[in-house]
């Protein structure tokens, strides 16, 4: 809404004479008034008396430039109300240079929309062009100067690399800076996936662009989909690639050339990739067509890492690798892991150069821990991203900290067959670990772990015990047979019974012939062993167990509350075996977890054809999975330390009653979730 | 008298020393009888037990309150940064194999502390004192069903985000 011009005289002279200047002074300020009024109205008339929204758009994103090529440029950007889009672009003169500027080119696209995308074409290559994006007519916002793709025939080029840039706005920003005060922008950016925290989320979008405007207003990006874009149309919107003449992979895996070198971006994560498939045969076509002697390949699930939990991606090595290596793909790009790790790859031959891989996931993202495997050369857990200049036949990788610190820098060029090898001989391999303990500890993260855990372990007992103080009383120093009123004696109905001798005589033969069974039969045909699947077995049947002993030494604790348990030994060894189990069960638990989070594991695949399940079924489980254990040992605490007591004080028997029951209920939670998870085996 | 032990009362150790106080003409006093006198003293109450709760009501809240502050720092991990960053190194270097399972391992470790290290400071606090159970354990259940509200991923990605 414009402005209300008001015009408003407020001086009225009084007095006789006055009043006739003041009868003059009200009629003139009434008309003004009355001017104004008018003029206000005009200016907040509907659209279509002046041709503009009444409510003025302002661009909510960008503009940022896509699909950069010698003789293009796309620009998008978003406004907060539908506009007409037009764009403003010219040839950006250099400073000092004398030459005036050329006129402004208009170019508009599409109708009334809040998403405009605008390609501009007959642009020269290796170019700089300033652009302004326009709504209703109406300048929203300026960009650039961004520059056009080098033509085919020059022979030097440079980009950067990046990727993991979700989660800590903080160190994003920081890696972005580090790129824009480059002595020289990168002539594009490539981005190796996991742009945001959750793809489903346009807030997370809208921040991962206001962090990266300065930088995508003037570069091109070229992604890659990782998988916490949750292959949600979000980010398909978010980008403008180019297409890679199929509709199948449409957005997800494509290639384009700039100046001597080929680049290609696969979607390893959810699109399938085995030979066979149309991702795999697009692949192999595109990697023969292609004459650059340097090719890039980029993607998210890296085929070489070191560093945990993820580790290397063992289904992407096997089945792209050898493709990479015969058609003598420069270096391969990938994130996902949240370090810097190169590493050689595999070689077409003994004396041959490795394939190059580097893992660039240093974007933002909690950092993990690095280690080392015979194919690491560097690593070193920082956020970073990847230089990477080419001259003629000659290739420099260099690793840029948010400081402007360089580190781990690569010199390579093309041998006669157009592999990349070292120029010097490679160093032995570097692997930079991350803080020590003590470091830690004297750090501002060990400083909010530590005041988390204080807060939680002191201060808060504190105000517990506080609330329950109660009143303070002795321990009564000798045992009493009765105090009043004495516990009512209970019959033990199975007292005498002459069968337990032929129960225990036939279970204990049951056992012997079970444990001769396992031991001889052919279970690897079976079950398919392999250390994971007998930790899974293992989980799942002490899983049952624990479910068995809870509801049995539930049903005991129920009996105690109603002052009919004949014996505390039973219900001691059931609390305690439950205990037990339930510390076990949380140990194998963080193994198999362990084991799906890796690279090639179940979550990738789940995350590919069941998102919501790896949500829900895996992260509530793990943590709720967890519950048993410190309510089984409480309970077990509780009948150890009272004893004959329990019979004693009523609420003391009901409380051992509410625990058991508890663990019953967090035992049964996890095991269903984990049943359905077993389910899911079946479409995954 | 006020909760206060009762000092004239025979102890285990002197169950001779002196006359439990309205005992008359006890001087070797049984078992039962000393009992009866710390009833009758008003020290303990008659539906009471040996042992005060205080013991009990520390161990059934500390095994909740583990729960309910990973379940809280899960959430803060969620909605701060840098809080999962600092859970992700503290797991890693404190729990064996902390590097496989990344941030979770450091929620473990919390748990972990606050349960046991709460736990025994409870005991100290309560260990000499007679409290009502009934209160505990819908405290201890009430502190169980928020853990487990804050795990449900859509609760929590709707509480991160309206904390950010």
């Amino acid at each position: 809404m414009s402005k209300r011009s008001s015009l408003h005289l407020s001086h009225v002279p009084s007095g006789e004479r006055g009043w006739r200047d003041g009868m003059l002074w009200r009629r003139r300020s009434a008309v003004l008034s009355a001017m104004g009024g008018a003029l206000a109205a005009i200016g907040a008339a509907p659209g279509r008396v002046w041709g503009q929204s009444a409510q003025l758009a302002r661009a909510t994103r960008g503009p940022y430039v896509q699909q950069a090529a010698p003789d293009g440029i796309t620009v998008l950007w978003h406004t907060d109300t539908p506009v007409v889009p037009s764009v403003e672009y010219r040839p950006e003169r250099p400073a000092g240079s004398g030459e005036s500027p050329d006129p402004w080119t208009v170019v508009g696209g599409g109708g009334r929309a809040r998403t405009h995308a605008i390609r501009l074409t007959g642009l020269l290559p290796g170019t700089a062009y300033r652009y302004r994006v326009f709504g209703d007519g109406r300048l929203l916002s300026e960009g650039g100067p961004t520059r056009t793709l080098p033509a085919p025939d020059v022979g030097a080029l440079s980009f950067a690399v990046y990727g993991d840039t979700r989660t800590n706005h903080s160190p994003h920003e920081d890696v972005v800076r580090s790129i824009l005060r480059q002595p020289h922008l990168p002539e594009l950016l490539l981005h190796a996936g996991d742009f945001v925290e959750s793809g489903q989320y346009a807030d997370q979008w809208d921040t991962f662009f206001r962090i990266e405007h300065d930088l995508l207003s003037r570069v091109s990006l070229f992604p890659a989909i990782g998988n916490h874009e949750e292959n949600h149309p979000l980010y398909f919107q978010s980008f403008r690639v180019p297409g890679n003449g199929t509709t199948a992979g449409e957005g997800r895996w494509y290639s384009f050339d700039a100046g001597p070198a080929h680049f290609i971006a696969l979607d390893v994560v959810f699109s399938d990739f085995e030979p066979g498939s149309p991702q795999y045969r697009w692949l192999e076509q595109d990697l023969r067509r292609t004459t650059r002697l340097w090719k890039f390949v980029f993607f998210h699930y890296p085929p070489y890492n070191a560093s945990q939990p993820h580790g290397p991606n063992l289904r992407v090595r096997a089945a792209l690798e050898h493709l990479f290596v015969e058609h003598r793909v420069s270096i391969v790009f990938a994130s996902h892991a949240h370090v810097y790790e190169r590493a050689r790859g595999a070689t077409a031959g003994p004396e041959l150069p490795s394939l190059i891989h580097i893992l660039t996931g240093g974007g933002g993202a909690p950092l993990h821990a690095v280690s080392r495997d015979p194919s690491t050369q560097y690593a070193e857990p920082t956020y970073h991203f990847v230089r990477v200049v080419i001259n003629g036949s000659r290739i420099t990788t260099t690793g840029v900290r948010p400081d402007g610190t360089e580190f781990d820098r690569f010199d390579g060029r093309l041998d006669d067959a157009g592999r990349v090898e070292a120029v010097t001989p490679l160093a032995l391999p570097v692997v930079v670990s991350g803080p020590s303990i003590t470091a830690f500890a004297a750090s501002p993260q060990g400083a909010m772990v530590a005041g988390y855990t204080a807060v939680w372990g002191a201060g808060a007992p504190l105000g517990l015990s506080a609330a329950a103080y109660g009143r303070r009383r002795p321990v009564v120093p000798v045992p009493s047979g009765a105090i009043a009123p004495p516990p009512r004696k209970v019959e033990d109905p199975y007292a005498g019974w002459k069968g337990l001798p032929v129960v225990l005589l036939v279970s204990g033969l049951a056992a012997v012939v079970l444990a001769m069974i396992l031991l001889t039969a052919p279970l690897h045909w079976l079950l398919g062993f392999d250390t994971y699947t007998l930790i899974l077995t293992a989980h799942a049947v002490l899983g049952t167990a624990l479910v068995v002993v809870a509801t049995i030494a539930a049903s005991m604790g129920y009996r105690l509350a109603i002052h009919h348990l004949p014996s505390f030994g039973w219900l001691m060894g059931m609390a305690s075996a439950a205990a037990a189990l339930a510390g076990t069960l949380a140990i194998l638990g963080n193994i198999l977890y362990a084991g799906y989070l890796r690279s090639g594991g179940p979550m990738e695949q789940l995350i590919k054809k069941a998102p919501e399940a790896h949500k829900v079924l895996f992260e509530f489980k793990e943590y709720v999975g967890l519950f048993p254990f410190p309510l089984a040992v409480a309970a077990a605490f509780i009948v150890w330390f009272y004893r004959e007591d329990l019979r004693r004080d009523r609420q003391l028997a009901e409380m051992v009653a509410v625990l058991l029951l508890l663990v019953v209920f967090f035992s049964l939670l996890p095991f269903g979730l984990g049943a359905a998870v077993v389910r899911l085996r079946g479409i995954l | 008298m006020n909760g206060s032990d009762p000092q004239e009362l025979p102890t285990s150790k002197t169950p001779a020393a002196a006359p439990a106080v309205g005992l008359a003409g006890a001087v070797n006093p049984a078992p039962a009888d000393v009992t009866q006198a710390y009833i009758r003293a008003g020290a303990i109450r008659p539906e009471e037990g040996i042992r005060p709760t205080g013991p009990a009501a520390a161990a059934m809240l500390a095994s909740t309150l583990g729960p309910l502050a990973m379940s809280v720092g899960h959430l803060i991990a969620t909605a701060y940064q840098p809080f999962e960053a600092a859970l992700l190194t503290a797991g890693r270097l404190l729990v064996p194999g902390g590097e496989f399972v990344g941030g979770y391992s450091g929620k473990e470790l919390i748990a972990l502390a606050i349960w046991l290290g709460g736990w025994a400071l409870l005991h100290w606090r309560l260990r000499r004192r007679q409290v009502g159970l009934t209160g505990v354990t819908i405290v201890a259940l009430v502190q169980l069903l928020i853990a487990t509200l804050l795990f449900w991923p859509p609760v929590t990605r709707t509480l991160a985000s309206l904390v950010r």
